[in-house]
């Protein structure tokens, strides 16, 4: 008789100081990879993948870059690289730019902090005052950083994202427009270049109910002006419910109406798609936007407000026979076509639509999530109103897929700078930091001071000369008679990269999201101090086994 | 036509840019759109080419000087415009879509552009003279436009030398940096009802604009309207339906009361005048400016007057 026998899994332990050695290594070759896409005038790092008869991929994106490299063959080496390599797709996925800042910052600290731990530094401590450093960091960046304003400076940063001028100058008008929160939509052209087209009134995604509703032909939709909305999750399928709400709209004056409910049966259907219910009022039904709940009511609620609809909601035992006259909200149009429907003109109380907005913009800036955070600036964007829509063309599929993804990561960028304002690009702002530090620094030097403090200031005085020195490299240029020409032109100095000399800091013309450069900043020094703290590495040797005997 | 006026209700004035020599005005009533050829002494129905049989409700109008041309008539109507471009001798009708808004204020800027608010649909512009009108709504979260400014244009590279505009609306006022493309909300108090008026003094260096409430709060912004400061207090008991600046001088109409001010609103007189307005006041025009001795036009629920300060 067969038994099975299962064979433990097996542990790899290193210890310092090899763990320090891997993870520098592992680091190391990560950044190496990303490095050269760092700047206004960057490399490519060509990549190729399992297929020999395909011609390399030719990437500047550092994100890119690190998440193709899923594993090194040192699985010590591996896992400090695995670290930075999560830390620089969570930045990109939340900024949309600033990855390869990120990843040089991130290998200067932990260089420095690994040095200074071997020759006799604490690295708990250490991590402290890292973190308290990244926070000055923070600070002294918000204090430079200065608004976006005005479509040439919203140009000049699409610009300084993407290096694609037609891109940029049609970004630039969209956010003028649309605005940090407005809904931006990315679709694929179908010619070689870039256009743009705005949509007027909020719109959710929500299915029409049925074709029988449409009553536009020509533009395949169902359209109904001065009508009346009823914002629901119900699901419709008792007709004399249906006729109750169509006799309680009739009542209070409503001439046309759109139903939103979460699905509505064929039988309902069929009824308000009769001629006769028609000549009463006619009325489409549209699917409540979203699948899952918390957004669904969310967006009932947006809708609401709107219109001046008082939702109703199944959960809070509501049914179509409970309506009443101030259910009914009401909006100079509404549409609804395939899988979208929308509302032009909500009437309802604009005191409270304001209050509303407000109150989103708040939550937006106190939160932290990713995908919460997205969630409500849609939400933001349809209160608002409006939408602008780029369609981006290419010759060939890569290209467009390629041209896409830069556009969603411009467009991310540029809200985080109309956000939080926009600071001087190519890594000045991380030099204009290092005063701040030094006085920080000479604070922590005093009698009395933690020698442990001072080596933090000390490290973080070295990485904010870290992204210049590698702009200027990957531009040709030497670093060092870089930051040679920028201290010989004095405080308040800045390099222009592309006339390679040193000018004012007003006519520096590279321009970078202040919320990008800030968020790089935190993350790379606060990432690093924390790895900086890890003494042992743990894999698994084999994975668990089963044998049958 | 007769003259006898007493029917109408005059909501609103406007004058042909060559007043002084050519002293034609217009005003807009619930039945038609008049024309007094005479500085505002008698008037007759300006809709006569139209042929109409109906009355026309004539719910704004303003007249945009041409360089080498006639100026360009536009009057807002319920439904779209009416738009003239031969001092008024005929006009045309313009949709402007559906469902048709009512258009309650009218603007033009130096630039070329037209800008017309309505009740319920928000904004629209035009950049052709006021033959194709587009609704422009981004970020205008109040769609209830009572009254529109136009600043002159922003010269210091931020708005590349487009219009600025303000909106006065039901819960406040918005601004626009890009010839009415995008609104933002301005920071204004949201308890003093809506905005029913708003003037831009043109002569100054730095325009100062006045903004009139519902309530009678009268404002005044300094900044190109990012901040207001609230004047004139106790000085109107009612909506401020109608204001008129020019210079160092605005005049203010609140119900029948017309207050005068000739140090941008620090201080305030009621305004004498060789007539007494009975009625309450809809509109203003002041073609030659608002010094003593300038005739200025004041329409009411029952009359239109011509009157000079004593």
């Amino acid at each position: 008789m067969k038994s099975k026998e299962t064979i433990a899994p097996q542990f790899g332990v290193t210890k310092q100081p090899k763990s320090y050695r891997s993870l520098l290594r592992g680091v190391d070759k990560l950044v190496k990879a990303i490095q050269p896409t760092l700047g206004p005038l960057p490399r490519l790092v060509a990549l190729t993948g399992n297929q020999a008869d395909r011609s390399p991929e030719l990437i500047d994106d550092g994100g890119v870059i690190a998440r193709r490299i899923i594993q090194l063959p040192d699985r010590d080496e591996d896992m400090g690289a695995m670290y930075l390599r999560h830390l620089l797709w969570r930045m990109r996925e939340d900024c949309g730019d600033g990855t390869a800042t990120t990843a040089v910052i991130f290998n200067e600290i932990l260089q420095q902090g690994v040095r200074y731990i071997v020759n006799g530094g604490h690295a708990m401590p250490l991590r402290a005052y890292l973190e308290k450093g990244a926070r000055l960091v923070y600070d002294e960046l918000a204090k430079m950083s200065r608004p976006l304003e005005g479509k040439d400076m919203l140009v000049h940063i699409a610009e300084s994202i993407c290096y694609d001028r037609e891109m940029a100058a049609m970004m630039g008008e969209i956010f003028e427009t649309i605005g940090e929160y407005g809904h931006f939509e990315l679709r694929t052209g179908n010619s070689r270049g870039v256009y743009h087209e705005y949509t007027e009134g909020s719109y959710w995604e929500g299915m029409l109910h049925s074709k029988a509703m449409i009553n536009d032909p020509a533009e395949n939709r169902a359209h109904l002006e001065n009508a009346a909305v009823l914002a629901t999750d119900f699901v419709v399928d008792d007709l004399h419910h249906l006729v109750h709400m169509i006799n309680e709209a009739k009542k209070a004056g409503k001439t046309a109406l759109m139903l939103i409910c979460s699905t509505i049966s064929d039988a309902c259907v069929g009824f308000l798609t009769m001629e006769s219910t028609r000549a009463v009022l006619p009325v489409f039904a549209v699917n409540a936007p979203y699948s899952r709940q918390d957004y669904q009511m969310a967006a009932i609620e947006d809708i609401g407000v709107l219109t001046g609809a008082i939702p109703m909601t199944r959960y809070a035992g509501e049914t179509l026979e409970s309506v009443r006259a101030d259910n009914f909200g009401q909006a100079r149009s509404v549409w609804a076509k395939d899988q979208f429907f929308g509302i032009v003109g909500g009437q309802g109380d604009p005191r409270k639509i304001r209050r509303h907005f407000a109150s989103l913009k708040k939550l937006h800036a106190s939160l932290d999530n990713g995908e919460t955070r997205d969630i409500v600036r849609q939400r933001i964007g349809k209160v608002m109103g409006g939408s602008a829509i780029l369609w981006v063309g290419g010759v060939t599929e890569s290209e467009i897929k390629v041209r896409k993804d830069l556009a969603e990561r411009t467009a991310e960028a540029m809200r985080g700078a109309m956000l939080k304002g926009v600071l001087p690009g190519a890594g000045l702002s991380y030099l204009a930091c290092k005063p701040a530090l030094q006085a920080a620094l000479k604070a922590a030097q005093q009698p009395g001071g933690d020698p442990d403090e001072a080596a933090a200031y000390r490290i973080l005085i070295g990485a904010m000369e870290v992204p210049l020195r590698a702009i200027a490299a990957n531009a040709g240029l030497r670093p060092d008679e870089v930051m040679a020409d920028i201290k010989h032109a004095g405080p308040g100095s800045g390099y222009d990269i592309f006339q390679k000399q040193a000018v004012p800091a007003s006519q520096i013309t590279v321009l970078d999201s202040a919320s990008v450069v800030q968020a790089a900043a935190y993350r790379s020094i606060t990432g690093a101090a924390l790895l900086l703290t890890v003494d042992v590495l743990i894999r698994v040797k084999k994975p668990e086994t089963v044998l049958e005997t | 036509m007769e003259n006898d006026l007493r029917n109408y209700m005059f909501s609103c004035l406007t004058f042909l840019p060559d007043f002084k020599s050519n002293p034609v005005c217009f005003a807009g009533t619930e039945h038609s759109l008049l024309v007094s050829k005479d500085g505002g002494e008698n008037w007759q129905d300006a809709l006569v080419s139209l042929g109409s049989t109906e009355p026309v409700a004539i719910t704004s109008v303003l007249s945009v000087p041409q360089p080498a041309q006639p100026p360009l008539l536009i009057a807002g109507i319920v439904g779209g415009f009416l738009r003239s471009q031969d001092s008024g001798q005929t006009w045309q009708v313009i949709s402007s879509g559906s469902p048709p808004p009512v258009i309650t204020a009218l603007a033009a800027s130096g630039g070329g552009n037209l800008f017309a608010g309505s009740a319920d649909d928000g904004i629209f512009v035009s950049q052709d003279g006021g033959n194709k009108w587009v609704r422009w709504n981004f970020g205008l979260l109040d769609w209830h436009i009572f009254s529109i400014a136009v600043l002159p244009p922003t010269n210091d590279g931020t708005g590349g030398g487009q219009d600025v505009l303000l909106a006065g609306t039901e819960s406040g006022i918005f601004r626009s940096t890009n010839n009415g493309r995008a609104w933002r909300e301005v920071d204004f108090p949201d308890d003093v009802g809506a905005v029913l008026s708003l003037s831009v003094s043109s002569t100054s260096q730095q325009p100062v604009i006045y903004a009139g409430s519902e309530t009678g709060a009268l404002f005044c912004s300094q900044d190109g309207g990012f901040t207001w400061t609230h004047i004139a207090s106790g000085i109107f008991q009612t909506e401020i339906s109608v204001l008129i600046a020019s210079g160092n001088s605005v005049l203010a109409a609140s119900h029948k009361q017309l207050m005068v001010s000739h140090d941008c609103g620090s201080t305030w007189k009621a305004w004498n005048t060789t007539e007494q307005v009975t009625g309450s006041i809809l509109s203003i025009a002041a073609p030659q400016g608002l010094d003593s001795g300038q005739p200025v036009l004041v329409g009411t629920n029952g009359n239109i007057y011509l009157l000079y300060e004593v």
